[in-house]
């Protein structure tokens, strides 16, 4: 076979760089430090002009809302992304934990939040030892998963559940000073998760198993155990998120969610992180949730077409992880393989 | 000392692997596990519903359910194969659909009127420069082919809610109808028998092509594949545009059987496919597997689905048993394979 093959081409072993490319590598690396954060800037500017709505305490409060929903599942899908998976599950979850905690918050009140975290956790337990033991690969593992916890939600409940509870309600509608409680919550997940990255050895684990795992384990790092780690967080804030989203709504709705694994990936990939794992800041990662609300945000002020905003969307998660991708490629080539 | 303990392990390893290359026909059930999974599934499906399942309307209709994810599932494998994954198979499927509906439609819709062999060819090309794109980016950038096609998926889907404005395609040409409905032989419905041609359009293509065998090169190991000299963005591009093809094919199926496509309909159409691959034991790191395990996936899953509904299970709860049988099927195919290399 591999005689029959060579006569088909010369091997292309990797092309050399002409000189354009390499001064536009070097422009792009450079300014790939802070691009992030040029665009978020960038957006806002958009925003500032394209609406004179954009900027106002309203908005900016609904802004906030959102994304601390969004930016809690999106640490969740940071810390399993860098760690080289991926979690299809979490808005499965969302939409379960969102239907145990307002099932449940009539009788229980505050302890129906930590009940939908822990069901979170277990989602994500599932999928942990279904990538870990079952040696399933991630995206396989978390749409079983998905079909899972999208199936419990229906079973708990296949209509949805209106919360009456203010306790849950509350958490929604509180604020301290300007700052709505939800998006204080969101800050303290993503200060704590930081320190937890920086300042413990698991933390550390956690880029050595993305960045390579085999040289990871080599090294001594207990893989498997990172690797259930990074999913029970993740399951336990989309647990959270699931909450938060209830209260929100007002309410818990089985097939609510559908779609929000893919919003988080892409808030993920647009703040800079890359897909293979090992790599990407968790700040830049929150940023890019903002970004991708922003521009969903700014769509709606200027009475964008929904469907159109889909095209959009696809279009700018494409570029968002092509571009990169590319120039990356091109800076590396003759240093790697494949 | 130290050189001949090396060498005892080189001849060690070599023995190994020689013995990993011969097939151990005595561990292989025939015919492949999978195989003897369905057999029992049905069975035990005979068993529960007392002979119900196994009545020949009953089975011709599990049968005339699959049609349609069963040719998506080939697309879908050919994704596989090839080391990737196609996520915009069930969005390609349903625009090709409402596009052929649609031109061949007496009444007025959004795409101009066709004749309808030009109508279904516009399907099927539609679903050709889909897989194109997927095919172009995932073959000349880095980019895994799951995000690729995640972002063509969203796109797909708002062009295909924006041109129709949201509204569903009725009346395709009566001929689309009267070959879903027509039994051949008084039994076996036609959307079957074109399935059954297209698993073997798909078993010529991947056993008897020169590009099938670079298909499973580059799924098995895309380094050595280049290295050998072949063309990998072209066969990538190759797959993802038979991926395409095919699945404006089970779109049109889709429009046959339904006679009426709605842009939200295939919700579960990516899902399905994936669900029928990795159960029929297709290895998800590409390289491995047979168009006999995608059929044999697609039909476990539905007499799965086939005995649950006769049982009366909630549909709610099938969903969650699907995705049981999902991870245990590829965490036993993965055991059992590792088993047998060992």
């Amino acid at each position: 076979m591999s005689t029959e093959m060579t006569s088909v081409s010369t091997p292309a072993t990797g092309r050399v760089g002409t000189g354009p490319s390499r001064v536009w590598s070097r422009l792009a690396g450079g300014l790939s430090a802070w691009v992030v954060e040029g665009l978020f800037l960038l957006v806002v500017l958009i925003g500032f002009i394209a609406s004179p709505q954009f900027l106002t305490t309203f908005n900016v409060d609904s802004l906030l809302h959102q994304a601390a929903i969004l930016g809690v599942l999106a640490v969740g899908q940071y810390l399993v992304i860098i760690s080289g998976g991926f979690d299809l599950s979490v808005g499965a979850v969302v939409a379960l934990t969102g239907m145990v905690s307002a099932k449940s918050v009539s009788e229980m009140g505050l302890v129906s939040l930590p009940l939908a975290v822990a069901a979170g956790g277990m989602m994500g337990l599932l999928s942990g030892l279904a990538v870990t033991f079952g040696r399933i690969p991630p995206f396989v593992a978390t749409l079983g998963v998905l079909g899972i916890a999208r199936g419990l939600a229906f079973t708990v409940g296949n209509q949805g559940v209106i919360i009456t509870d203010q306790t849950i309600l509350n958490i929604n509608e509180a604020s301290v000073g300007p700052i709505p409680l939800v998006a204080i919550i969101w800050l303290i997940v993503i200060a704590l998760v930081f320190a937890f990255l920086r300042l413990t050895r698991t933390g550390t684990y956690f880029f050595a198993i993305g960045g390579n795992a085999d040289s990871a384990r080599l090294a001594g790092v207990p893989v498997a155990r990172i690797r259930i780690i990074a999913y029970v967080l993740s399951g336990c804030l989309a647990g959270l998120a699931g909450v938060l989203f209830a209260a929100r709504s007002g309410s818990g709705s089985p097939g609510i969610a559908g779609g929000w694994e893919l919003d988080s990936i892409a808030a993920v990939v647009i703040g800079g992180v890359s897909l293979f794992g090992g790599s990407g800041s968790l700040l830049r990662a929150m940023l890019g949730t903002l970004i991708y609300l922003m521009l969903t945000n700014i769509m709606n002020l200027a009475n964008v077409d929904a469907y159109v905003q889909n095209v959009l969307k696809g279009v700018l998660i494409l570029a968002a992880v092509t571009i990169p991708a590319l120039v990356q490629r091109r800076r590396s080539i003759g240093r790697t393989s494949s | 000392m130290n050189v001949s303990d090396s060498t005892r392990t080189e001849v060690k390893k070599s023995e190994q692997q020689i013995a990993a290359e011969e097939p151990r026909t005595g561990r292989q059930l025939p015919g492949g596990t999978m195989l003897w999974v369905l057999l029992a599934l049905c069975v035990l499906a005979m068993a529960l519903t007392k002979g119900v399942f196994i009545r020949p309307s009953n089975l011709t209709t599990v049968l005339f359910q699959s049609s349609v994810i069963g040719v998506l599932a080939i697309a879908q494998a050919f994704a596989v194969l090839c080391r990737g994954l196609d996520l915009s198979v069930g969005a390609t499927a349903i625009f090709s659909a409402l596009v052929v509906g649609g031109a061949s439609s007496a009444t007025d819709s959004f795409v101009p009127h066709l004749p309808l062999p030009l109508a279904i060819l516009a399907g099927l090309v539609l679903g050709l420069v889909i897989g194109a794109v997927n095919g172009f980016l995932t073959g000349r950038t880095p980019v895994p082919a799951f995000i690729i096609t995640l972002s063509t998926y969203l796109v797909i889907v708002g062009v295909t809610f924006l041109v129709t404005n949201a509204s569903p395609v009725n009346n395709p040409d009566p001929l689309i109808r009267k070959f879903g409905d027509a039994r051949i032989g008084g039994l076996i419905p036609a959307p079957v028998l074109a399935w059954l041609v297209f698993i073997g359009i798909g078993y010529l293509l991947l056993n008897k092509t020169k590009y099938g065998a670079m298909l499973y090169a580059v799924g098995g190991n895309e380094t050595a594949a280049r290295l050998s000299g072949v063309r990998v963005p072209r066969v990538k591009l190759l797959t993802y545009g038979t991926a395409g093809v095919f699945a404006a094919v089970a779109g049109i199926l889709f429009l046959a059987r339904t006679g009426t496509v709605l842009p939200s309909d295939g919700g579960s159409f990516m899902l399905d496919s994936i669900a029928a691959v990795a159960v029929g034991g297709i290895s998800l790191n590409g390289g491995k597997g047979r168009i006999r395990d995608v059929v044999l996936g697609v039909l476990i899953l539905a007499v799965a689905s086939n005995l649950m509904n006769l049982m009366g299970v909630s549909q709610y709860l099938q969903a969650a048993v699907q995705g049981a049988i999902i991870l245990v099927a590829v965490g036993a195919n993965l055991r059992l394979a590792k088993g047998r290399a060992e």
